[in-house]
């Protein structure tokens, strides 16, 4: 069975630009590009992911919120937030959530390596 | 009083005779007459004697003692005495010594035996004329005395002095008093006529201990004394003076004396109350913490307190009565002149927040100042009150806060344009990666449509278009593109690097955490900002850095130690821009190093650049100190890391430098300080 998985973030542009990056994983992982936590939390309740990387700043539901209720959900699912912030808070905060934190911009080969390595 | 000459000059006198026998009376009448005198009547009894006076007063009376009637001469003579004052003279045969006895109380002013002689009678007459004539001038000095006694305002006394068993002044029988004395003691001439001195003044022996030998030695030694004397029962203050009156009298004239008393006690409680204010106007002044100078309207200086001797290095008594403007005062005198000149012409306090001065280390500072005019109760301008204050800590600690509120903004700023670019800056990323993953299988399939067309060459019957392609390669320089669309990408992908690692850094700089210290990596912090900084020195200067990677997190404020070290990198560029611009070198080097050193991480900055002079190497971390052109630097930048290192961090910042060969600065932080708030618990 491929491994799955979930991006969730508000800019269509970043959730395109991440779909083309990743299209050479596309034979193992199955993608799927939200733009809100609704639709991610959603999706999480019919489908196992393997990853879900979350924005942390989006429209209703923020990206913590949303990695606390993934946590509860579906608890395997390794939580990364990638956030365009950079508040110590929202780190500190977010250390309780999630296994992986990264600061926008990173490199793609961040996301890669927690993909073919992590799992 | 009756003129005794006529115009001739002759002694007259208007004569009435009291005589039952006619015969004597007819006598005298003739020898009185003959002699120029007037006889006014001839009476024969006590009875009708006064209404002879009545009807034509005479100046002498001759007195028969046997008349009619139930009056004799005697008691006629006493009614005279008493109702009328004429001289009486006795003509008489009587001798009984108790008729005599009776005559002489009644102070006859002569005495005439019968019979009449002529000359015994005229010279009778003669000496009474004269003696009334003394009584009346005397009678009338004496009541033009009482009349000035009894009428003047200093009361008077007249004793009598009662002298004790040892012989000396006991106490005195108050012979006489006047009204004046009356009014002041409110009681009645007859309680004080008479009376002893202490029974009418009870409290004399209270009042002063001493007044009887004072009154003993003005009664024998005839001395005048002076004192003062209070008389509670009427609550009045007497000056009083005791003369000799002749031996065993003594006036006294007491002169009421209660208002200059009174006036004097008040002058003397005001001069007091005014002593004790000055005093504590005096201790008011001296215990403020500030600088006060009175200077008058002529410039010279009225007052100078403890605060000013000790800020400006001038006593006191050097200053005060001298003209303040020659007084070596380190401050800006144009902003002080200034200040009292609209002070004068406004009329009001003058407040100049910021006059730079010099303290007595050389030091710059500044003093606050305020300039108040004093004005006398009629409004006239007596000079200026000049109240100061050093502000300059408070102006480093606002400087310096202010720094830290826009390193704050800066922060902040930082962190919104941060979040604003990151996202966009990730997408871009992003494309820029598939654009060059895709472009290597973009360019492999068209390399090999390349070789197939090469091989089909021109024989084909796609010829025409096998042309086309040629001409499109040739004019969009093909092998151009697969070389540079690669590097492009590359190079794009370099520079968001770039931009992503700025961004990074400026959030180095904002406070997320303003209020506790937090454990940094200060090889980060040195490297965010050198990435910062970039623009200040890469012109001039190469940057190298040998960061000890073993050394630990340090419990700091990164922000602070970064805008430290922001300090110290761009002094460096700007002290080799300063041999880089008199064509010294042409690219000088910093080197950063960090290591551990003893319990600290010392961070160490070196340049090759000017050096530091040796005149101001004690001066560089004065606040406001600056050897920077005007609008270059505010000399606030090492007084401010000083602080930060020192007082927020409990660490250490020197230098070395050699004046043509450079500087080093090195800063060295506690290695194991801990954040405050574990410290208290």
């Amino acid at each position: 069975m491929n491994k799955a998985i979930l991006f969730v973030d508000d800019d269509i542009n970043l959730l395109d630009s991440m779909k083309r990056s990743l299209r050479s994983m596309t034979k193992e992982w199955g993608m799927d590009f939200v733009l809100s936590a609704a639709e991610a939390l959603n999706l999480v309740a019919t489908k196992t992911y393997n990853v879900i990387v979350t924005d942390f700043k989006m429209p209703g539901m923020d990206g913590l919120e949303l990695l606390r209720k993934v946590k509860e959900v579906s608890p395997l699912t390794k939580r990364v937030l990638l956030s365009g912030q950079s508040e110590a808070e929202v780190y500190e905060k977010a250390r309780q959530i999630v296994d992986r934190y990264l600061s926008k911009p990173c490199d793609i080969e961040e996301i890669l390596k927690i993909m073919r390595h992590d799992y | 009083m009756t003129d005794l000459r006529d115009s001739t000059g002759k002694k007259t006198a208007k004569i009435l005779i009291v005589e039952d026998d006619q015969l004597i009376s007819f006598h005298m009448k003739q020898l009185l007459e003959t002699a120029g005198h007037i006889v006014t009547d001839i009476v024969v009894s006590g009875e009708t004697l006064f209404e002879a006076i009545d009807r034509n007063p005479p100046d002498i009376i001759l007195m028969d003692i046997i008349l009619e009637g139930k009056m004799d001469g005697v008691e006629a003579a006493e009614r005279v005495n008493g109702e009328y004052g004429i001289p009486v003279i006795y003509v008489t045969a009587n001798s009984d010594p108790g008729i005599l006895r009776r005559v002489e109380n009644t102070f006859p002013y002569g005495y005439i035996s019968k019979p009449v002689n002529e000359y015994e009678l005229l010279s009778s007459i003669k000496t009474a004329l004269y003696k009334q004539r003394m009584e009346k001038a005397l009678l009338e000095s004496e009541l033009k005395y009482r009349l000035l006694f009894e009428h003047m305002f200093d009361a008077f006394l007249y004793l009598q002095v009662i002298n004790g068993p040892d012989g000396s002044f006991s106490d005195a029988l108050i012979v006489e008093a006047n009204e004046a004395l009356i009014r002041v003691l409110n009681t009645r001439r007859e309680k004080v006529i008479g009376s002893r001195l202490t029974a009418v003044f009870k409290n004399m022996d209270r009042v002063k201990n001493d007044w009887r030998t004072l009154f003993d030695k003005v009664a024998t030694d005839e001395e005048t004394h002076r004192f003062k004397m209070y008389f509670k029962e009427t609550d009045q203050w007497f000056g009083v003076s005791a003369y000799s009156m002749g031996r065993g009298y003594i006036g006294v004239i007491a002169d009421n004396v209660t208002k200059t008393v009174k006036y004097q006690k008040r002058l003397e409680e005001s001069e007091k109350n005014f002593k004790t204010a000055n005093r504590e106007m005096h201790n008011l002044l001296s215990s403020i913490d500030s600088i006060l100078i009175g200077v008058s309207t002529r410039d010279e200086v009225t007052h100078w307190n403890a605060v000013a001797e000790r800020v400006f290095g001038i006593t006191a008594v050097e200053a005060i009565g001298g003209r303040i403007s020659t007084l070596a005062i380190g401050w800006e005198w144009d902003d002080i002149f200034e200040g009292i000149s609209i002070c004068i012409h406004k009329n009001d306090t003058v407040v100049l927040r910021d006059v730079p001065f010099t303290n007595l280390e050389g030091g710059n500072g500044f003093l606050g100042i305020t300039i108040n005019p004093i004005r006398d109760d009629l409004g006239i301008l007596n000079g200026f009150l000049i109240y100061g204050r050093d502000i300059t800590k408070r102006r480093m600690m606002e400087l310096q806060l202010l720094q830290d509120q826009k390193l704050k903004a800066i922060g902040e700023l930082a962190s919104g344009i941060a979040h604003e670019i990151n996202t966009p800056t990730q997408y871009v990323i992003n494309n820029l990666d598939f654009l060059k993953q895709s472009f290597v299988g973009l360019m492999e399939i068209c390399l090999r449509y390349n070789s197939i067309c090469g091989k089909v060459g021109s024989a084909c019957e796609y010829k025409s278009e096998m042309e086309e392609i040629d001409n499109r390669k040739r004019e969009l320089d093909f092998e151009f593109l697969l070389e540079e669309i690669p590097r492009a990408v590359d190079q794009s992908l370099d520079g968001l690097a770039r931009v992503s690692k700025i961004i990074r850094s400026m959030k180095s700089f904002s406070h997320p955490d303003n209020d506790n210290k937090v454990l940094a990596d200060i090889n980060k912090i040195i490297a965010d900002t050198l990435t910062i900084s970039k623009n200040e020195w890469k012109y001039v200067a190469d940057v190298e850095t040998e960061l000890d990677e073993d050394i630990q997190e340090v419990f700091c404020f990164p922000a602070e130690i970064s805008q430290v070290l922001l300090n110290l990198i761009v002094n460096a560029a700007h002290a080799i821009k300063e041999v880089v611009d008199t064509g010294g070198i042409e690219k000088g080097r910093i080197t950063v190093s960090s290591f551990r050193e003893n319990g600290t991480v010392a961070i160490k900055i070196s340049d090759n650049g000017i050096g530091i002079e040796e005149d101001v190497k004690q001066r560089i971390f004065d606040p406001f100190f600056t050897t920077k052109d005007v609008g270059l630097g505010t000399g606030q930048g090492l007084a401010i890391s000083r602080s930060i290192v020192v007082d927020k961090h409990g660490g250490s910042i020197n230098f070395q430098s050699t004046r043509g060969a450079g500087s080093t600065f090195i800063i060295r932080l506690p290695e194991n300080q801990e954040p405050e708030e574990m410290k208290d618990e």
